[in-house]
């Protein structure tokens, strides 16, 4: 969710009160009149789109925790002496999303000239649905179709595995075929957060009292499992600007 | 003489980050090459066989198969409820590979001066390997 808190309650907000109004009035007549199997069906729906879309916005996007210091030195150091040997493949971020299902609602009347006449609205609402419709489907035919390459929007958008000059470009993430594809991005293996969302965040430089743990650019984020901590330290660069410092105050 | 693991201090440690290995695919891997620095440090073929042992785990946890794609479909059944009482098979493995890292470290590197640390606790991007020091006590 992030900084989007704001869109996630206005979505949540938006399914209830549709979903609401739906059971109170559209619901309970299709029950007695057509069949009740309508608004279990709504309800079945109601519950998966639920469930995924808090899966969705509670779940971590990826996030990888930042390098040491250390290890950013040793990173470069590495690379200019094997002057980018090693092929590193592009950073992505994998989209999550949330496939909505809209319930179709059909009247089943007898005539449908008949029907219009009783309630001329319901030609706006049938132009209505007859363009909504089409956003759905494109979203979700975009969608399979990026489920299916494994791409993410982005990538797909750039065009970052298509083939270029003739040169064939092999997206690496991709299974080797379409069923693979859809199998390993929708019941795929749950992977864990790579960050430790749940732990306080300790700013282990004031915890060590190396200085007043005021956070600046310089701080790292770490993730230490067996502390249980997820918190910053202090770079290298600072402690030695604080020596410095404190060796300024001192002759001063 | 020895110590707690999260004890030992490695902060002005030489350390040695050993990359993915991406050679093969996206999954995680390590390399299993010994680094340069470590020469002379560990044998050879101790070294390969804990890097193999750490990659048959992730490739374990991150295989697509069967029982991977039932325990998707059952927790999205349950409207991933099951997730609050059940540990996901990625998780299971990675406990065990935290305490096969802890016997390494205590069986085979600390001996030999080296400190393995877990590649979790480094977002999975590379496998540490801090070079103790003798410090003065």
């Amino acid at each position: 969710m992030a900084n989007n808190t704001g869109v996630f309650i206005l979505t949540c907000s938006l399914i209830l009160i549709t979903m609401t109004l739906f059971f109170a009035f559209d619901g309970r007549l299709l029950a007695q009149r057509v069949s009740p199997a309508i608004p279990v069906a709504a309800a079945i729906l109601f519950i998966f789109v639920m469930s995924t879309l808090l899966r969705t916005a509670f779940s971590d996007p990826g996030i990888l925790p930042r390098a040491t210091v250390e290890e950013a030195a040793y990173n470069e150091a590495y690379e200019e002496q094997q002057n980018h040997n090693g092929q590193r493949p592009p950073p992505r971020t994998r989209e999550v999303f949330v496939k909505v299902s809209k319930e179709k609602k059909d009247g089943e009347q007898s005539n449908f000239v008949d029907a219009i006449k009783k309630s001329p609205a319901s030609i706006i609402e049938a132009i209505i649905c007859f363009f909504s419709i089409w956003s759905i489907v494109g979203l979700a035919g975009f969608h399979t179709y990026l489920i299916a390459s494994n791409q993410t929007t982005n990538e797909d958008i750039k065009g970052s595995y298509s083939n270029r000059r003739g040169v064939d470009n092999v997206n690496p993430f991709s299974e080797g075929n379409v069923f693979k594809n859809c199998c390993a991005i929708l019941c795929g293996p749950f992977t864990p957060s790579l960050i430790r969302r749940r732990t306080y965040v300790v700013p282990e430089a004031s915890r060590h009292g190396s200085s007043n743990g005021a956070l600046t650019e310089n701080n790292i984020i770490t993730n230490n499992r067996q502390q249980n901590v997820y918190g910053t330290v202090e770079s290298i660069h600072i402690q030695t600007d604080v020596v410095i410092i404190c060796i300024i105050y001192f002759y001063l | 003489m020895q110590q707690p693991i999260d004890r030992i201090p490695t902060n002005y440690c030489p350390k040695v980050f050993v990359q993915r290995d991406f050679s093969d695919g996206m999954f995680v891997k390590f390399q299993s090459r010994l680094p340069p620095e470590l020469e002379g440090k560990i044998e050879r073929q101790a070294y390969e066989s804990t890097i193999t042992k750490l990659n048959n785990f992730y490739a374990d946890a991150e295989a697509l198969k069967g029982s991977a794609y039932c325990e998707n479909c059952f927790s999205c059944l349950t409207c991933y409820f099951s997730m609050f009482c059940i540990k996901t098979h990625y998780d299971k493995v990675l406990d065990k590979l935290s305490t096969y890292i802890e016997e390494q470290n205590s069986k085979v590197y600390i001996p030999r001066n080296l400190l393995l640390i877990n590649p979790i606790e480094r977002g999975l991007r590379t496998l540490e390997i801090v070079i103790l020091q003798d410090t003065p006590k």
